[in-house]
């Protein structure tokens, strides 16, 4: 091969090595990495407040029932909490249906002791408590 | 003389051929070696959202906007979301962000969604009440 066509093979292949890199350059290929600007956040909501609940006399057995409350989508609070004060405020025990997460809207305290007496309810979500209901109306048990 | 120039002369090519065509390589390398990479002088696109409404074990879905502010189009692949502490009562580590993989296509100039799914853990104290978690986006694209 004279000297003059192997120059010419040469730059051709010389050519053909830079199109293949400059292809691998191509921008197609391209990918970016990008870290955000501007606001971000995700933010809780707070509790919703707790309704007045209605109490019902039978004996000594009382009925409380409050409407329901829910969070900010529209979903009911998971439970309740009901405290029960007597006519001075001061909270009493309340009895076992009655004590501890209510999960409905409902709970029946049975012999409960003679008096004068008020409900609260307190929405429930997780570790989260809401803001206690004002007082119900005073129901009044009477000695058995 | 040297040993490339030596086995150029050997073989019927030019010395000066081969020296400038390694020129042409080397240029051409260099150019893949700077194909557009992320920093932090260049956005290639920027990523914005939040999300509000959260409580105790509620999953539900972070909507972000993907900027593209290049001059083509983009697909999206990644987002990543590092969550901050909302505060010393409330860490981080309550709120999950899910990562996003995929492609979404973001035209020159125009926003696009993408949806990643948050999850305020069951477990969050009441600290997280009310609370605002700062959140950081982390996204990868590349040229459509």
């Amino acid at each position: 091969m004279r000297p003059a066509r192997r120059g010419r093979r040469a730059i051709r292949l010389v050519l053909s090595v830079v199109l293949l890199v400059m292809l691998a350059a191509d921008p197609a290929h391209a990918a970016w990495s990008a870290a955000a600007t501007g606001p971000a956040a995700a933010r809780a909501v707070t509790m919703p407040t707790g309704s007045a609940p209605a109490a019902f006399v039978s004996g000594t057995d009382v009925t409380v029932r409050w409407p329901a409350a829910t969070m900010s989508d529209g979903t009911a609070v998971e439970g309740y909490r009901v405290e029960r004060v007597d006519a001075n405020g001061n909270a009493a025990p309340v009895a076992a249906a009655c004590a501890g997460p209510i999960t409905g809207t409902a709970c029946v305290e049975h012999g409960v002791p003679a008096g004068t007496w008020r409900y609260f309810d307190t929405p429930i979500e997780g570790n989260w408590l809401g803001v206690r209901s004002s007082p119900g109306g005073p129901v009044t048990v009477a000695a058995g | 003389m040297g040993l490339r120039s030596e086995r150029a002369r050997h073989s019927g090519v030019p010395a000066r051929v081969l020296a400038v065509a390694a020129a042409v390589v080397t240029v051409a390398a260099t150019a893949v070696a700077s194909t557009p990479v992320a920093s932090a002088a260049r956005e290639s696109f920027t990523i914005s959202g939040a999300v509000g409404g959260l409580y105790p074990g509620l999953t539900t879905l972070l909507r972000v906007q993907v900027t593209n502010r290049e001059q083509f189009a983009i697909v999206v692949t990644s987002v990543v979301t590092t969550v901050e502490d909302a505060a010393p009562s409330c860490p981080a580590t309550y709120l999950s962000v899910a990562p996003f993989a995929g492609a979404v296509r973001v035209a020159v100039g125009a926003s696009a969604p993408v949806e990643l799914t948050v999850t305020l853990r069951r477990a969050a104290p009441r600290g997280c009440e009310g609370a605002t978690f700062p959140l950081l986006y982390h996204g990868d694209a590349r040229r459509a």
